[in-house]
Protein backbone atom coordinates (compact mmCIF):
# COMPACT_ATOMS: atom_id res chain seq x y z
CA UNK A 1 0.00 0.00 0.00
CA UNK A 2 1.12 3.57 -0.68
CA UNK A 3 1.95 5.81 2.28
CA UNK A 4 -0.94 5.85 4.72
CA UNK A 5 -2.13 9.48 4.95
CA UNK A 6 -5.14 9.03 7.18
CA UNK A 7 -5.01 6.48 9.98
CA UNK A 8 -7.53 5.75 12.68
CA UNK A 9 -6.40 2.86 14.81
CA UNK A 10 -8.90 1.27 17.18
CA UNK A 11 -10.53 4.61 17.90
CA UNK A 12 -13.19 4.80 20.58
CA UNK A 13 -15.22 7.86 21.43
CA UNK A 14 -17.78 8.14 24.21
CA UNK A 15 -20.03 11.08 25.01
CA UNK A 16 -21.10 10.26 28.54
CA UNK A 17 -23.21 7.12 28.20
CA UNK A 18 -23.27 7.22 24.41
CA UNK A 19 -20.55 5.26 22.66
CA UNK A 20 -20.32 6.98 19.29
CA UNK A 21 -17.29 4.99 18.09
CA UNK A 22 -16.35 1.55 19.34
CA UNK A 23 -12.88 0.53 18.17
CA UNK A 24 -12.92 1.86 14.63
CA UNK A 25 -9.91 1.48 12.35
CA UNK A 26 -9.63 3.14 8.96
CA UNK A 27 -6.50 3.57 6.84
CA UNK A 28 -6.44 5.71 3.72
CA UNK A 29 -3.36 5.67 1.45
CA UNK A 30 -2.10 8.82 -0.25
CA UNK A 31 -4.18 10.00 -3.19
CA UNK A 32 -7.03 7.64 -2.47
CA UNK A 33 -10.72 8.33 -1.92
CA UNK A 34 -12.05 6.37 1.01
CA UNK A 35 -15.75 6.15 1.77
CA UNK A 36 -17.27 6.08 5.22
CA UNK A 37 -20.71 4.67 4.70
CA UNK A 38 -23.37 4.43 7.33
CA UNK A 39 -26.83 5.44 8.44
CA UNK A 40 -27.59 8.46 10.61
CA UNK A 41 -25.87 8.18 13.98
CA UNK A 42 -23.40 5.53 12.81
CA UNK A 43 -20.50 7.69 13.98
CA UNK A 44 -19.24 9.09 10.66
CA UNK A 45 -19.14 12.72 11.76
CA UNK A 46 -17.54 11.84 15.08
CA UNK A 47 -14.69 10.03 13.31
CA UNK A 48 -14.20 12.96 10.92
CA UNK A 49 -14.12 15.37 13.87
CA UNK A 50 -11.47 13.29 15.61
CA UNK A 51 -9.33 13.07 12.47
CA UNK A 52 -9.66 16.82 11.88
CA UNK A 53 -8.48 17.69 15.43
CA UNK A 54 -11.85 18.98 16.64
CA UNK A 55 -12.41 16.14 19.10
CA UNK A 56 -9.98 13.98 21.06
CA UNK A 57 -10.51 10.23 20.85
CA UNK A 58 -11.41 8.58 24.17
CA UNK A 59 -9.01 5.74 23.35
CA UNK A 60 -7.06 4.74 20.26
CA UNK A 61 -4.82 6.63 17.89
CA UNK A 62 -5.54 8.94 14.99
CA UNK A 63 -2.79 10.14 12.66
CA UNK A 64 -2.57 12.34 9.59
CA UNK A 65 0.56 11.84 7.51
CA UNK A 66 2.07 10.00 10.45
CA UNK A 67 1.37 12.91 12.86
CA UNK A 68 -0.77 12.32 15.92
CA UNK A 69 -3.92 14.46 15.89
CA UNK A 70 -3.69 15.17 19.62
CA UNK A 71 0.04 15.60 20.10
CA UNK A 72 0.74 17.39 16.80
CA UNK A 73 -2.64 19.05 16.29
CA UNK A 74 -1.27 22.28 14.82
CA UNK A 75 0.96 20.41 12.34
CA UNK A 76 -1.99 18.22 11.38
CA UNK A 77 -4.06 21.36 10.73
CA UNK A 78 -1.46 22.48 8.18
CA UNK A 79 -2.23 19.36 6.17
CA UNK A 80 -6.00 19.05 6.31
CA UNK A 81 -9.13 20.69 4.99
CA UNK A 82 -12.58 20.00 6.41
CA UNK A 83 -15.91 20.42 4.70
CA UNK A 84 -18.28 19.71 7.54
CA UNK A 85 -21.74 18.25 7.40
CA UNK A 86 -23.24 21.73 7.74
CA UNK A 87 -21.93 24.44 5.45
CA UNK A 88 -19.43 26.57 7.32
CA UNK A 89 -19.35 29.67 5.15
CA UNK A 90 -19.90 33.15 6.53
CA UNK A 91 -23.27 34.21 5.17
CA UNK A 92 -22.54 37.90 5.58
CA UNK A 93 -19.40 37.74 3.47
CA UNK A 94 -19.34 37.36 -0.29
CA UNK A 95 -17.98 34.19 -1.84
CA UNK A 96 -14.70 35.92 -2.63
CA UNK A 97 -14.40 37.39 0.87
CA UNK A 98 -14.99 33.99 2.44
CA UNK A 99 -12.03 32.61 0.50
CA UNK A 100 -9.70 35.60 0.92
CA UNK A 101 -10.34 35.55 4.66
CA UNK A 102 -9.08 31.97 4.92
CA UNK A 103 -6.10 32.75 2.69
CA UNK A 104 -5.21 35.77 4.85
CA UNK A 105 -5.47 33.64 7.96
CA UNK A 106 -3.04 31.20 6.35
CA UNK A 107 -0.50 33.95 5.74
CA UNK A 108 -1.23 35.08 2.19
CA UNK A 109 -0.77 38.74 1.33
CA UNK A 110 -3.82 40.66 0.13
CA UNK A 111 -2.79 40.08 -3.50
CA UNK A 112 -2.01 36.40 -3.04
CA UNK A 113 -5.27 35.91 -1.19
CA UNK A 114 -7.27 37.49 -4.00
CA UNK A 115 -5.44 35.41 -6.61
CA UNK A 116 -6.11 32.20 -4.71
CA UNK A 117 -9.75 33.12 -4.16
CA UNK A 118 -10.31 33.86 -7.84
CA UNK A 119 -8.62 30.62 -8.81
CA UNK A 120 -10.97 28.63 -6.57
CA UNK A 121 -14.04 30.62 -7.62
CA UNK A 122 -13.20 29.78 -11.21
CA UNK A 123 -12.64 26.13 -10.34
CA UNK A 124 -16.02 25.91 -8.64
CA UNK A 125 -17.89 27.95 -11.20
CA UNK A 126 -18.66 30.74 -8.76
CA UNK A 127 -16.91 33.59 -10.55
CA UNK A 128 -20.17 35.29 -11.47
CA UNK A 129 -21.47 35.07 -7.92
CA UNK A 130 -18.12 36.09 -6.40
CA UNK A 131 -19.33 39.43 -5.08
CA UNK A 132 -22.71 38.32 -3.79
CA UNK A 133 -23.11 37.56 -0.09
CA UNK A 134 -23.12 33.81 0.54
CA UNK A 135 -26.56 34.17 2.13
CA UNK A 136 -27.93 34.56 -1.40
CA UNK A 137 -26.30 31.37 -2.69
CA UNK A 138 -28.27 28.25 -3.53
CA UNK A 139 -27.58 25.04 -1.61
CA UNK A 140 -25.30 23.74 -4.34
CA UNK A 141 -23.35 27.00 -4.64
CA UNK A 142 -22.90 27.19 -0.88
CA UNK A 143 -21.62 23.63 -0.83
CA UNK A 144 -19.14 24.34 -3.60
CA UNK A 145 -17.96 27.49 -1.81
CA UNK A 146 -17.63 25.44 1.35
CA UNK A 147 -15.49 22.83 -0.37
CA UNK A 148 -13.50 25.64 -1.99
CA UNK A 149 -12.88 27.17 1.43
CA UNK A 150 -11.46 23.88 2.68
CA UNK A 151 -9.04 23.84 -0.29
CA UNK A 152 -7.61 27.36 0.13
CA UNK A 153 -4.40 26.11 1.73
CA UNK A 154 -4.08 23.25 -0.81
CA UNK A 155 -4.24 20.58 1.89
CA UNK A 156 -2.93 17.06 1.38
CA UNK A 157 -5.92 15.57 3.14
CA UNK A 158 -9.56 16.52 2.71
CA UNK A 159 -12.48 15.46 4.85
CA UNK A 160 -15.89 15.73 3.25
CA UNK A 161 -18.79 15.02 5.57
CA UNK A 162 -21.86 14.17 3.49
CA UNK A 163 -20.83 16.64 0.79
CA UNK A 164 -23.81 16.01 -1.46
CA UNK A 165 -26.61 15.55 1.05
CA UNK A 166 -29.50 17.78 0.04
CA UNK A 167 -28.07 18.69 -3.37
CA UNK A 168 -29.89 18.43 -6.67
CA UNK A 169 -28.50 15.84 -9.14
CA UNK A 170 -26.63 18.40 -11.23
CA UNK A 171 -24.85 19.92 -8.25
CA UNK A 172 -24.14 16.44 -6.95
CA UNK A 173 -22.36 15.45 -10.14
CA UNK A 174 -20.40 18.72 -10.12
CA UNK A 175 -19.23 17.96 -6.56
CA UNK A 176 -18.30 14.40 -7.55
CA UNK A 177 -16.12 15.72 -10.36
CA UNK A 178 -14.35 18.06 -7.97
CA UNK A 179 -13.66 15.18 -5.59
CA UNK A 180 -12.33 12.95 -8.35
CA UNK A 181 -10.03 15.70 -9.55
CA UNK A 182 -8.65 16.20 -6.05
CA UNK A 183 -7.72 12.54 -5.75
CA UNK A 184 -6.09 12.65 -9.17
CA UNK A 185 -3.92 15.52 -7.89
CA UNK A 186 -2.73 13.31 -5.05
CA UNK A 187 -5.00 14.59 -2.31
CA UNK A 188 -6.24 11.91 0.08
CA UNK A 189 -9.97 12.11 0.61
CA UNK A 190 -12.11 10.72 3.39
CA UNK A 191 -15.72 11.04 2.38
CA UNK A 192 -18.75 10.21 4.43
CA UNK A 193 -22.02 9.45 2.77
CA UNK A 194 -25.38 7.80 3.16
CA UNK A 195 -25.58 7.27 -0.60
CA UNK A 196 -24.44 3.88 -1.84
CA UNK A 197 -24.30 5.14 -5.38
CA UNK A 198 -21.90 7.88 -4.32
CA UNK A 199 -19.57 5.51 -2.46
CA UNK A 200 -19.69 3.05 -5.36
CA UNK A 201 -18.80 5.70 -7.91
CA UNK A 202 -16.12 7.63 -6.02
CA UNK A 203 -14.44 5.42 -3.51
CA UNK A 204 -11.55 3.05 -3.94
CA UNK A 205 -12.36 1.48 -0.64
CA UNK A 206 -15.32 1.67 1.68
CA UNK A 207 -15.67 1.27 5.41
CA UNK A 208 -19.17 0.44 6.45
CA UNK A 209 -20.05 1.77 9.89
CA UNK A 210 -23.00 0.75 11.97
CA UNK A 211 -23.64 1.96 15.51
CA UNK A 212 -20.05 2.99 15.98
CA UNK A 213 -18.46 -0.24 14.73
CA UNK A 214 -16.95 -1.28 11.43
CA UNK A 215 -19.13 -3.97 9.91
CA UNK A 216 -17.31 -4.31 6.60
CA UNK A 217 -14.30 -2.93 4.78
CA UNK A 218 -13.09 -3.38 1.23
CA UNK A 219 -13.40 -2.25 -2.36
CA UNK A 220 -16.95 -1.83 -3.60
CA UNK A 221 -16.47 -4.98 -5.69
CA UNK A 222 -15.15 -7.01 -2.76
CA UNK A 223 -18.06 -6.01 -0.60
CA UNK A 224 -20.51 -6.99 -3.27
CA UNK A 225 -18.79 -10.32 -3.88
CA UNK A 226 -18.64 -11.09 -0.18
CA UNK A 227 -22.26 -10.53 0.58
CA UNK A 228 -24.34 -9.78 -2.44
CA UNK A 229 -25.79 -12.62 -4.50
CA UNK A 230 -26.04 -12.97 -8.22
CA UNK A 231 -29.55 -14.11 -8.80
CA UNK A 232 -31.45 -15.61 -11.72
CA UNK A 233 -35.10 -14.65 -11.51
CA UNK A 234 -37.56 -16.77 -13.40
CA UNK A 235 -41.28 -16.35 -13.86
CA UNK A 236 -42.96 -19.50 -15.12
CA UNK A 237 -45.90 -19.51 -17.49
CA UNK A 238 -48.09 -21.48 -15.07
CA UNK A 239 -48.19 -21.66 -11.29
CA UNK A 240 -48.77 -25.39 -11.41
CA UNK A 241 -45.27 -25.93 -12.85
CA UNK A 242 -43.54 -24.45 -9.79
CA UNK A 243 -43.17 -27.62 -7.61
CA UNK A 244 -41.70 -29.66 -10.49
CA UNK A 245 -39.36 -26.83 -11.44
CA UNK A 246 -38.11 -26.46 -7.87
CA UNK A 247 -37.47 -30.22 -7.65
CA UNK A 248 -35.58 -30.20 -10.95
CA UNK A 249 -33.42 -27.24 -9.92
CA UNK A 250 -32.65 -28.88 -6.59
CA UNK A 251 -31.63 -31.99 -8.46
CA UNK A 252 -29.25 -29.90 -10.53
CA UNK A 253 -27.68 -28.45 -7.37
CA UNK A 254 -29.41 -25.06 -7.18
CA UNK A 255 -31.06 -23.75 -4.02
CA UNK A 256 -34.06 -22.15 -5.67
CA UNK A 257 -36.87 -20.49 -3.76
CA UNK A 258 -40.33 -19.50 -4.85
CA UNK A 259 -41.50 -16.01 -4.12
CA UNK A 260 -44.28 -15.62 -1.58
CA UNK A 261 -46.24 -12.87 -3.29
CA UNK A 262 -46.20 -13.98 -6.92
CA UNK A 263 -46.32 -17.75 -6.87
CA UNK A 264 -45.13 -18.35 -10.43
CA UNK A 265 -41.83 -16.54 -9.71
CA UNK A 266 -38.61 -18.29 -8.69
CA UNK A 267 -35.34 -16.94 -7.40
CA UNK A 268 -32.19 -18.96 -8.10
CA UNK A 269 -28.96 -17.83 -6.44
CA UNK A 270 -25.99 -18.59 -8.72
CA UNK A 271 -22.26 -18.21 -8.42
CA UNK A 272 -21.51 -16.91 -11.92
CA UNK A 273 -23.38 -15.62 -14.93
CA UNK A 274 -22.45 -18.86 -16.74
CA UNK A 275 -24.88 -20.67 -14.45
CA UNK A 276 -27.72 -18.88 -16.20
CA UNK A 277 -27.54 -21.35 -19.08
CA UNK A 278 -27.64 -24.32 -16.68
CA UNK A 279 -30.76 -22.95 -14.98
CA UNK A 280 -32.50 -22.51 -18.33
CA UNK A 281 -31.48 -26.00 -19.49
CA UNK A 282 -32.69 -27.61 -16.25
CA UNK A 283 -36.07 -25.90 -16.57
CA UNK A 284 -36.39 -26.93 -20.22
CA UNK A 285 -35.66 -30.53 -19.35
CA UNK A 286 -38.37 -30.34 -16.64
CA UNK A 287 -40.76 -28.97 -19.26
CA UNK A 288 -41.36 -25.81 -17.24
CA UNK A 289 -42.19 -22.99 -19.62
CA UNK A 290 -40.34 -19.73 -18.89
CA UNK A 291 -42.44 -16.57 -19.25
CA UNK A 292 -39.81 -14.13 -17.97
CA UNK A 293 -36.12 -14.44 -17.27
CA UNK A 294 -33.91 -12.01 -15.41
CA UNK A 295 -30.41 -11.76 -13.97
CA UNK A 296 -29.48 -9.38 -11.18
CA UNK A 297 -26.00 -8.33 -10.03
CA UNK A 298 -25.60 -7.57 -6.33
CA UNK A 299 -25.75 -3.92 -5.42
CA UNK A 300 -24.18 -2.02 -2.61
CA UNK A 301 -27.69 -1.85 -1.20
CA UNK A 302 -27.58 -5.59 -0.62
CA UNK A 303 -24.27 -5.24 1.20
CA UNK A 304 -25.55 -2.40 3.28
CA UNK A 305 -28.84 -4.00 4.21
CA UNK A 306 -27.40 -7.39 4.98
CA UNK A 307 -24.43 -6.27 7.05
CA UNK A 308 -26.15 -3.57 9.05
CA UNK A 309 -29.01 -5.96 9.82
CA UNK A 310 -26.60 -8.67 10.86
CA UNK A 311 -24.80 -6.35 13.24
CA UNK A 312 -28.12 -5.18 14.65
CA UNK A 313 -29.11 -8.81 15.23
CA UNK A 314 -32.29 -8.61 13.19
CA UNK A 315 -33.01 -11.09 10.40
CA UNK A 316 -31.99 -10.13 6.91
CA UNK A 317 -34.92 -9.73 4.55
CA UNK A 318 -34.65 -12.34 1.78
CA UNK B 1 -23.99 25.82 -13.75
CA UNK B 2 -24.61 22.90 -15.99
CA UNK B 3 -22.43 19.86 -16.12
CA UNK B 4 -21.67 20.51 -19.78
CA UNK B 5 -20.40 23.98 -18.94
CA UNK B 6 -18.30 22.59 -16.16
CA UNK B 7 -16.89 19.98 -18.51
CA UNK B 8 -16.12 22.46 -21.27
CA UNK B 9 -14.09 24.68 -18.99
CA UNK B 10 -10.39 23.89 -18.80
CA UNK B 11 -9.67 22.63 -15.32
CA UNK B 12 -7.04 24.23 -13.17
CA UNK B 13 -5.89 22.15 -10.34
CA UNK B 14 -5.15 23.71 -6.98
CA UNK B 15 -1.42 24.03 -6.31
CA UNK B 16 0.10 21.72 -3.74
CA UNK B 17 0.27 22.77 -0.16
CA UNK B 18 4.06 22.80 0.13
CA UNK B 19 4.25 25.34 -2.66
CA UNK B 20 1.53 27.42 -1.04
CA UNK B 21 3.11 27.54 2.37
CA UNK B 22 6.56 28.46 1.14
CA UNK B 23 4.98 31.06 -1.10
CA UNK B 24 2.72 32.50 1.56
CA UNK B 25 4.84 32.14 4.63
CA UNK B 26 2.99 32.11 7.92
CA UNK B 27 0.58 34.54 9.54
CA UNK B 28 0.93 35.69 13.10
CA UNK B 29 -1.57 36.56 15.78
CA UNK B 30 -1.67 40.18 14.55
CA UNK B 31 -2.56 39.40 10.92
CA UNK B 32 -5.09 36.80 12.01
CA UNK B 33 -6.73 39.16 14.48
CA UNK B 34 -6.96 41.95 11.90
CA UNK B 35 -8.52 39.60 9.31
CA UNK B 36 -11.01 38.20 11.81
CA UNK B 37 -11.92 41.61 13.26
CA UNK B 38 -12.92 42.68 9.76
CA UNK B 39 -15.16 39.63 9.58
CA UNK B 40 -16.73 40.24 12.98
CA UNK B 41 -17.39 43.88 12.09
CA UNK B 42 -19.23 42.95 8.94
CA UNK B 43 -22.68 42.49 10.50
CA UNK B 44 -22.40 46.01 11.92
CA UNK B 45 -21.56 47.48 8.52
CA UNK B 46 -25.01 47.95 7.18
CA UNK B 47 -27.01 51.14 6.94
CA UNK B 48 -29.78 49.98 9.26
CA UNK B 49 -27.44 48.83 12.00
CA UNK B 50 -25.31 51.96 11.69
CA UNK B 51 -28.35 54.19 12.15
CA UNK B 52 -29.79 52.20 15.06
CA UNK B 53 -26.37 52.09 16.70
CA UNK B 54 -26.27 55.88 16.46
CA UNK B 55 -29.83 56.38 17.72
CA UNK B 56 -29.39 54.11 20.77
CA UNK B 57 -27.27 56.65 22.69
CA UNK B 58 -29.64 59.43 21.56
CA UNK B 59 -32.64 57.68 23.10
CA UNK B 60 -30.70 57.00 26.27
CA UNK B 61 -29.56 60.63 26.54
CA UNK B 62 -33.05 62.04 26.06
CA UNK B 63 -34.66 59.49 28.36
CA UNK B 64 -32.23 59.90 31.25
CA UNK B 65 -32.12 63.67 30.83
CA UNK B 66 -35.91 63.73 31.26
CA UNK B 67 -36.03 61.34 34.21
CA UNK B 68 -33.11 62.92 36.02
CA UNK B 69 -34.55 66.40 35.57
CA UNK B 70 -37.62 65.30 37.51
CA UNK B 71 -35.52 63.47 40.11
CA UNK B 72 -33.22 66.45 40.41
CA UNK B 73 -36.16 68.45 41.75
CA UNK B 74 -36.92 65.80 44.37
CA UNK B 75 -35.57 66.41 47.86
CA UNK B 76 -32.24 64.80 48.69
CA UNK B 77 -31.06 64.64 45.08
CA UNK B 78 -28.02 66.52 44.09
CA UNK B 79 -28.80 69.11 41.45
CA UNK B 80 -25.63 68.39 39.47
CA UNK B 81 -27.01 65.01 38.36
CA UNK B 82 -29.41 66.78 36.08
CA UNK B 83 -26.61 68.54 34.31
CA UNK B 84 -25.18 67.15 31.16
CA UNK B 85 -21.64 67.13 32.59
CA UNK B 86 -22.80 64.51 35.07
CA UNK B 87 -25.11 62.69 32.71
CA UNK B 88 -22.91 62.27 29.62
CA UNK B 89 -20.18 60.27 31.44
CA UNK B 90 -22.83 57.96 32.92
CA UNK B 91 -24.31 57.33 29.47
CA UNK B 92 -20.83 56.69 28.13
CA UNK B 93 -20.18 54.01 30.74
CA UNK B 94 -23.58 52.37 30.14
CA UNK B 95 -22.98 52.37 26.40
CA UNK B 96 -19.53 50.87 26.69
CA UNK B 97 -20.60 48.15 29.13
CA UNK B 98 -23.61 47.24 26.96
CA UNK B 99 -21.33 46.93 23.92
CA UNK B 100 -19.00 44.75 25.96
CA UNK B 101 -21.88 42.48 26.95
CA UNK B 102 -22.74 42.19 23.27
CA UNK B 103 -19.40 40.45 22.65
CA UNK B 104 -20.65 37.39 24.52
CA UNK B 105 -23.71 37.18 22.31
CA UNK B 106 -21.54 37.64 19.25
CA UNK B 107 -19.39 34.69 20.22
CA UNK B 108 -22.44 32.48 20.81
CA UNK B 109 -23.76 33.42 17.37
CA UNK B 110 -20.40 32.55 15.87
CA UNK B 111 -20.43 29.15 17.55
CA UNK B 112 -23.86 28.41 16.12
CA UNK B 113 -22.65 29.57 12.73
CA UNK B 114 -20.25 26.67 11.98
CA UNK B 115 -17.72 29.13 10.53
CA UNK B 116 -15.77 28.91 13.74
CA UNK B 117 -15.61 25.14 13.23
CA UNK B 118 -13.57 25.76 10.10
CA UNK B 119 -11.31 28.22 11.92
CA UNK B 120 -10.59 25.49 14.44
CA UNK B 121 -9.27 23.21 11.71
CA UNK B 122 -6.86 25.90 10.46
CA UNK B 123 -3.31 26.15 11.79
CA UNK B 124 -4.05 29.55 13.35
CA UNK B 125 -3.82 30.86 16.88
CA UNK B 126 -7.35 30.31 18.18
CA UNK B 127 -7.01 33.24 20.53
CA UNK B 128 -7.20 35.51 17.47
CA UNK B 129 -10.87 34.57 17.11
CA UNK B 130 -11.61 35.84 20.63
CA UNK B 131 -9.42 38.93 20.30
CA UNK B 132 -11.20 39.78 17.07
CA UNK B 133 -14.55 39.38 18.79
CA UNK B 134 -13.56 41.81 21.54
CA UNK B 135 -12.08 44.35 19.11
CA UNK B 136 -15.10 44.32 16.82
CA UNK B 137 -17.40 45.15 19.70
CA UNK B 138 -14.90 47.73 20.97
CA UNK B 139 -15.04 49.38 17.56
CA UNK B 140 -18.82 49.49 17.75
CA UNK B 141 -18.54 50.88 21.26
CA UNK B 142 -16.16 53.61 20.08
CA UNK B 143 -18.62 54.67 17.41
CA UNK B 144 -21.40 54.91 20.00
CA UNK B 145 -19.23 56.81 22.48
CA UNK B 146 -18.43 59.39 19.83
CA UNK B 147 -22.17 59.58 19.11
CA UNK B 148 -22.87 60.28 22.79
CA UNK B 149 -20.35 63.12 22.88
CA UNK B 150 -21.55 64.65 19.62
CA UNK B 151 -25.25 64.36 20.47
CA UNK B 152 -24.68 65.69 23.98
CA UNK B 153 -22.86 68.66 22.52
CA UNK B 154 -25.51 69.31 19.86
CA UNK B 155 -28.62 68.82 21.99
CA UNK B 156 -27.51 69.81 25.48
CA UNK B 157 -24.58 72.03 24.71
CA UNK B 158 -22.16 69.59 26.37
CA UNK B 159 -18.94 71.64 26.68
CA UNK B 160 -17.32 70.51 29.94
CA UNK B 161 -14.40 72.19 31.74
CA UNK B 162 -12.10 69.38 30.63
CA UNK B 163 -12.49 70.54 27.03
CA UNK B 164 -11.98 68.43 23.95
CA UNK B 165 -9.11 66.57 25.57
CA UNK B 166 -11.24 65.75 28.57
CA UNK B 167 -14.02 64.40 26.36
CA UNK B 168 -11.54 62.35 24.32
CA UNK B 169 -10.07 61.01 27.54
CA UNK B 170 -13.56 60.13 28.77
CA UNK B 171 -14.29 58.29 25.52
CA UNK B 172 -11.05 56.32 25.70
CA UNK B 173 -11.51 55.49 29.35
CA UNK B 174 -15.09 54.28 28.78
CA UNK B 175 -13.83 52.27 25.82
CA UNK B 176 -11.20 50.61 28.00
CA UNK B 177 -13.75 49.83 30.70
CA UNK B 178 -16.20 48.35 28.15
CA UNK B 179 -13.51 46.37 26.35
CA UNK B 180 -12.11 44.87 29.51
CA UNK B 181 -15.62 43.99 30.67
CA UNK B 182 -16.31 42.36 27.31
CA UNK B 183 -13.83 39.66 28.40
CA UNK B 184 -16.15 38.69 31.26
CA UNK B 185 -18.87 38.03 28.71
CA UNK B 186 -16.57 36.34 26.20
CA UNK B 187 -15.34 34.11 29.00
CA UNK B 188 -18.88 33.22 30.02
CA UNK B 189 -19.86 32.55 26.40
CA UNK B 190 -16.86 30.24 25.97
CA UNK B 191 -17.66 28.43 29.21
CA UNK B 192 -21.45 28.21 28.91
CA UNK B 193 -21.85 27.92 25.12
CA UNK B 194 -25.56 28.55 25.63
CA UNK B 195 -27.15 31.78 24.43
CA UNK B 196 -30.21 31.68 26.69
CA UNK B 197 -28.26 31.15 29.88
CA UNK B 198 -25.73 33.76 28.83
CA UNK B 199 -28.41 36.38 28.18
CA UNK B 200 -29.97 35.74 31.59
CA UNK B 201 -26.66 36.06 33.38
CA UNK B 202 -25.81 39.15 31.33
CA UNK B 203 -29.00 40.88 32.46
CA UNK B 204 -28.51 39.72 36.02
CA UNK B 205 -25.00 41.10 36.01
CA UNK B 206 -25.33 44.35 34.06
CA UNK B 207 -28.42 45.82 35.72
CA UNK B 208 -27.09 45.86 39.27
CA UNK B 209 -23.65 46.89 38.02
CA UNK B 210 -25.05 49.87 36.16
CA UNK B 211 -27.88 50.96 38.45
CA UNK B 212 -26.55 50.05 41.87
CA UNK B 213 -23.77 52.50 41.16
CA UNK B 214 -23.27 56.23 41.39
CA UNK B 215 -23.99 56.64 37.68
CA UNK B 216 -27.44 58.15 38.03
CA UNK B 217 -28.23 58.44 41.72
CA UNK B 218 -25.81 59.67 44.38
CA UNK B 219 -25.18 56.79 46.83
CA UNK B 220 -25.73 59.16 49.78
CA UNK B 221 -29.43 59.18 48.93
CA UNK B 222 -29.66 55.36 48.81
CA UNK B 223 -30.75 53.01 51.64
CA UNK B 224 -27.77 51.61 53.57
CA UNK B 225 -27.57 48.18 51.90
CA UNK B 226 -27.70 49.58 48.42
CA UNK B 227 -25.31 52.35 49.34
CA UNK B 228 -22.65 49.88 50.44
CA UNK B 229 -23.01 48.04 47.15
CA UNK B 230 -22.95 51.23 45.09
CA UNK B 231 -19.85 52.46 46.87
CA UNK B 232 -18.02 49.19 46.29
CA UNK B 233 -19.24 48.82 42.71
CA UNK B 234 -16.36 49.04 40.22
CA UNK B 235 -18.67 50.87 37.84
CA UNK B 236 -18.89 53.68 40.38
CA UNK B 237 -15.13 54.05 40.27
CA UNK B 238 -15.10 53.95 36.49
CA UNK B 239 -17.87 56.53 36.43
CA UNK B 240 -15.97 58.79 38.86
CA UNK B 241 -12.88 58.52 36.70
CA UNK B 242 -14.79 59.40 33.53
CA UNK B 243 -16.48 62.33 35.30
CA UNK B 244 -13.13 63.63 36.47
CA UNK B 245 -11.88 63.38 32.90
CA UNK B 246 -14.77 65.46 31.68
CA UNK B 247 -14.33 67.92 34.53
CA UNK B 248 -10.66 68.22 33.69
CA UNK B 249 -9.48 67.27 37.20
CA UNK B 250 -8.52 63.62 36.84
CA UNK B 251 -5.68 62.52 39.10
CA UNK B 252 -2.86 60.21 38.13
CA UNK B 253 -3.94 57.78 40.85
CA UNK B 254 -7.48 57.68 39.51
CA UNK B 255 -6.23 57.09 35.98
CA UNK B 256 -3.70 54.47 36.99
CA UNK B 257 -6.18 52.62 39.20
CA UNK B 258 -8.81 52.43 36.45
CA UNK B 259 -6.32 51.21 33.86
CA UNK B 260 -4.81 48.70 36.29
CA UNK B 261 -8.19 47.24 37.28
CA UNK B 262 -9.24 46.97 33.63
CA UNK B 263 -6.03 45.22 32.62
CA UNK B 264 -6.24 42.90 35.61
CA UNK B 265 -9.74 41.90 34.52
CA UNK B 266 -8.48 41.06 31.04
CA UNK B 267 -5.51 39.17 32.45
CA UNK B 268 -7.86 36.94 34.43
CA UNK B 269 -10.67 36.44 31.89
CA UNK B 270 -8.75 36.20 28.61
CA UNK B 271 -6.65 33.13 29.52
CA UNK B 272 -9.72 31.34 30.89
CA UNK B 273 -11.60 32.18 27.70
CA UNK B 274 -8.73 30.92 25.59
CA UNK B 275 -8.50 27.66 27.48
CA UNK B 276 -12.22 26.90 27.42
CA UNK B 277 -12.81 28.01 23.83
CA UNK B 278 -13.71 24.99 21.70
CA UNK B 279 -16.32 24.30 19.09
CA UNK B 280 -17.52 20.79 19.90
N1 LIG C 1 -21.57 15.91 21.32
C1 LIG C 1 -22.26 14.78 21.46
N2 LIG C 1 -22.83 14.45 22.63
C2 LIG C 1 -23.53 13.32 22.79
N3 LIG C 1 -23.73 12.41 21.81
C3 LIG C 1 -23.20 12.68 20.61
C4 LIG C 1 -22.44 13.86 20.37
N4 LIG C 1 -22.03 13.85 19.07
C5 LIG C 1 -22.51 12.70 18.56
N5 LIG C 1 -23.21 12.00 19.47
C6 LIG C 1 -23.85 10.69 19.26
O1 LIG C 1 -22.91 9.83 18.68
C7 LIG C 1 -23.51 9.02 17.69
C8 LIG C 1 -22.81 9.20 16.37
O2 LIG C 1 -23.09 10.47 15.85
P1 LIG C 1 -22.48 11.01 14.49
O3 LIG C 1 -21.02 10.81 14.51
O4 LIG C 1 -22.96 12.40 14.31
O5 LIG C 1 -23.16 10.05 13.42
P2 LIG C 1 -23.32 10.24 11.83
O6 LIG C 1 -22.47 11.37 11.40
O7 LIG C 1 -22.88 8.92 11.26
O8 LIG C 1 -24.76 10.49 11.57
C9 LIG C 1 -24.98 9.39 17.67
O9 LIG C 1 -25.66 8.49 18.47
C10 LIG C 1 -24.99 10.76 18.27
O10 LIG C 1 -26.22 11.01 18.90
MG1 LIG D 1 -22.98 13.07 10.40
Amino acid sequence: MANPMIEAIDVTKSFGDVTALNGVSVVVPEGSIHGLLGHNGAGKTTLVHILSTLLEPTTGTARIGGLDVSADAQEVRRRIGLTGQFASVDEQLSGRENLTLIARLLGASRRQALARADELLELFDLTEAAKRPASQYSGGMRRRLDIGASLVGSPQVIFLDEPTTGLDPTSRIAVWEVIERLAKDGVSVLLTTQYLEEADRLCERITLLSKGSVVAEGTPAELKAAVGQRMVTVTLAAESEVPAALRALEGAGFRATSAQDSSAALGVPVAASADLAAVVRTLNEAHAEIAELGFSEPTLDDVYLRLTHESAGTPVPA
Amino acid sequence: MTVAEAEARPRRTPPRRDAATSQWGTSGLFTQTVALTGRSLRPYMNAGVIIVTFVEPLVMLLMFAGVLKVLGEAPGMSKEMAYIDGLAPAIMIITAVAAGAQAGNGLINDLRNEVITRFHTLPINRFSVLLARSFADAARSLYQLISVAVLAALIFGFAPPGGILGVLGAILMSLLVGWSMSWIFIMMAALLRNGDVLRMITTLLTFPLLFASNAFVPPESMPTGLRVIAQGNPISYANDAVRSMVAGNVTVTELATTVAVCLALVCVCAPISKRSFRVL
